[in-house]
């Protein structure tokens, strides 16, 4: 879903653009005091996988592709938006510097859709299921929505940018990014459930719940 | 970096690199989501007002080593700005003691 340029007046990229600003201050703010020295290798792999994995477009049904976006993961795996607002700064600057894919103007509106929308939305619908449905449960219906609706967000900056009706633009972004949400979902709970068994210690969750008890210190560890 | 994480960033790059060489010839060549949208409401495809280094993806006159290739460059390209960002940016530890 990386918008062209071209496809938005320059006016409106300048909105987004100031959307982007904020994020980002709030953003480099939550780093400053939640970004530890261990989260540093977390991030550079993430956004790695980010780029790798849109390149491999899989197919869906109507002649039309999709591939994961990697917004809920992010968030999800920091418990934090802001987390996937810097990822994805990172990773479409360089898509659009170095290989054209998203427009350099449109670059405010594509960290909107994917990193903001997608990080918001998959980190709040998975807190708010994950008690009713279970963790897995509520990843994969988080990263489905995330897709979903910041695909029908774009449909409506499309309609505000006077390239696609409203209806059609709504209904085409919606029927094709159901599908490519089903993918979203499968990678996301694959990625987290690969991280839980590897790297327990690098999800956000488990750090929260280690906080409570005595974490035995690295030397100490070391020791025994 | 400790050794764990050292594994973690290895393990990390090569599986982007697997999935670098395997998506030039696996990837669906059919429009996106988007794409495919502005086909369906008739959206004339816009002119680049910018050309990329490498556009779409490809080197010009290599095929698909050019396009792992390409991929390859953007996967490092990718990590290491987001370590050094990311660097920058953390917490310093020990925190800083602000009354």
């Amino acid at each position: 879903m990386h918008i062209p340029d071209g496809f938005i007046p320059l006016w409106q990229c300048a909105i987004y653009y100031v959307i982007l600003i904020v994020a980002l201050y709030f953003s480099l703010n939550w780093a400053r005091k939640n970004l530890d020295e261990k989260a540093v290798p977390l991030m550079a792999v993430l956004a790695a996988g980010i780029f790798a994995i849109m390149s491999m477009n899989m197919p869906i049904p109507f002649g039309t592709s999709g591939h994961m976006v990697g917004g809920a993961l992010v968030a999800i795996v920091f418990c934090a938006p802001e987390a996937a607002v810097i990822v994805f700064t990172l990773v479409l600057l360089v898509q659009g510097l170095f290989f054209g894919d998203g427009g350099i103007t449109a670059l405010g509106a594509n960290v909107l859709n994917m990193g903001i929308i997608g990080g918001v939305v998959g980190l709040y619908t998975f807190k708010g299921l994950r008690k009713p449905i279970g963790k897995y449960p509520a990843i994969a219906i988080a990263a489905w929505l995330s897709i979903f609706l910041a695909a029908e967000a774009v449909a409506v900056e499309m309609w505000l940018a006077g390239t696609f009706p409203l209806v059609q633009g709504l209904a085409a972004m919606g029927i094709y990014h159901a599908f490519i949400g089903i993918i979203e979902a499968v990678l996301t709970v694959v990625v987290i459930l690969a991280l839980e068994k590897l790297r327990p210690d690098l999800l956000a969750w488990n750090k929260n719940k280690n906080l409570g008890e005595q974490k035995p210190e690295p030397s100490e560890v070391a020791a025994k | 970096m400790s050794t764990k994480d050292k594994y973690f960033v290895i393990g990390g790059l090569i599986i982007c690199l697997v999935i670098a060489f395997m998506s030039p010839f696996l990837a669906s060549p059919d429009p996106d989501g988007l794409e495919k949208s502005a086909e369906d409401v008739g959206v004339p495809e816009a002119e680049p007002s910018y050309t990329a280094p490498f556009p779409d993806y490809t080197i010009e006159g290599l095929e698909k080593i050019g396009e792992i290739a390409a991929l390859a460059i953007g996967i490092i390209i990718t990590l290491a700005i987001a370590y050094l960002v990311a660097l920058l940016l953390r917490r310093r530890n020990p925190p800083e003691t602000s009354p």
